[in-house]
């Protein structure tokens, strides 16, 4: 249940954004999450929505993208992209293999709700 | 309003961690983030470490856990300046505590600081605490397959320790296979095979230290 300290730097990290833009509050986020995060998305948005009690992100409706890692097979060089964090080629089964990227977590966008939108 | 960003979640962290590494950097002084689940052999690690670091390099441990003063006191006992850091339940250290904590350490007189995280394989591998290393810790007693199902971890680790390699006797623990994990994941960091416990194979991971 590592979800709960994610959701608590997401709270942070759209509250200044929407500071910074001098928001009212925020009406929708996304953010990518790579698959070696093993993050469940059905509870990190469960628990950004306590985490987000009392802040200009309360009531925000979040949206979780999985980026799956690439899996490059040292043996027959295979080059896959599996959604399910794998530990072996999916095409030849080897163990041989090296995992890149997939641990990014990032804040891709904000809708904020302001003021004096023209 | 839309706003496209490109954030990291981690950027209030991130950025306290990096106060802590320049802070060290200025003193000159190395962290290692030991992270490893609960029961890994972390605290008997140092208890076998810092003895043999004696006199080459001037230590201090952070000592993080959920609860009771243990550790600290197990690492004061080998007069080695010690910290307990206390999450009150709180799964891992986050860089605002180590932030705060090591600013008490008497920095001018260290080179070496070791930040013994919360047992725990996952939460841990998320937060950067300022460190210039960080070391994963597996001990032979949870199972070789553990890079695979923890790999955030093994991927961020500047090197691994395999602790309790005196139990491979009565354990299905395959140490090749444990290595084909990680080599997914990391190839390069160090991996260093040891029982803090006998005090085997030690020399190899004192040597990195030494040379961090």
């Amino acid at each position: 249940m590592h979800e709960f300290s994610i959701a608590t730097e997401l709270v942070a990290a759209v509250v200044g954004e929407a500071e910074r833009h001098g928001a009212r509050r925020v009406e929708r986020l996304e953010c990518q999450c790579g698959a070696m995060r093993q993050i469940v998305p059905a509870m990190l948005i469960d628990a950004f929505e306590l985490a987000a009690v009392d802040t200009l992100a309360e009531g925000a409706q979040l949206t979780v993208k999985t980026v799956p890692p690439t899996v490059r097979c040292r043996d027959c060089g295979a080059e896959t992209q599996p959604t399910d964090w794998a530990v072996e080629c999916p095409r030849c089964t080897s163990l041989n293999i090296a995992v890149e990227g997939g641990d990014e977590l990032l804040l891709t966008s904000v809708t904020l709700e302001v003021d004096d939108e023209r | 309003m839309n706003v496209e960003v490109m954030r990291n979640v981690f950027a209030r962290n991130d950025a306290l961690a990096a106060d802590t590494r320049a802070l060290l950097t200025q003193y000159g002084i190395v962290s290692v983030n030991l992270i490893g689940g609960a029961g890994a052999g972390k605290t008997t690690l140092l208890e076998a470490t810092l003895p043999k670091l004696a006199g080459r390099k001037r230590t201090a441990v952070l000592e993080g856990d959920i609860a009771t003063t243990h550790d600290a006191e197990r690492i004061a006992a080998l007069g080695v300046p010690a910290m307990q850091l206390l999450t009150d339940g709180g799964c891992h250290l986050g860089a605002a505590l180590v932030y705060n904590s090591i600013q008490k350490l008497p920095l001018a007189e260290l080179d070496l600081v070791f930040i013994e995280n919360v047992g725990n394989l996952v939460c841990p591998a998320n937060f950067d605490l300022g460190e210039q290393r960080t070391v994963a810790v597996l001990s032979t007693a949870e199972g070789d397959d553990k890079p695979a199902k923890y790999p955030l971890l093994f991927k961020r680790a500047n090197a691994v320790v395999l602790t309790k390699l005196d139990l491979l006797p009565h354990v299905s623990f395959d140490v090749e296979q444990c290595i084909r994990y990680i080599r997914q994941l990391n190839e390069a960091a160090p991996i260093f095979a040891l029982s803090a416990k006998t005090g085997d194979s030690l020399d190899d991971w004192v040597t990195w230290l030494l040379s961090a």
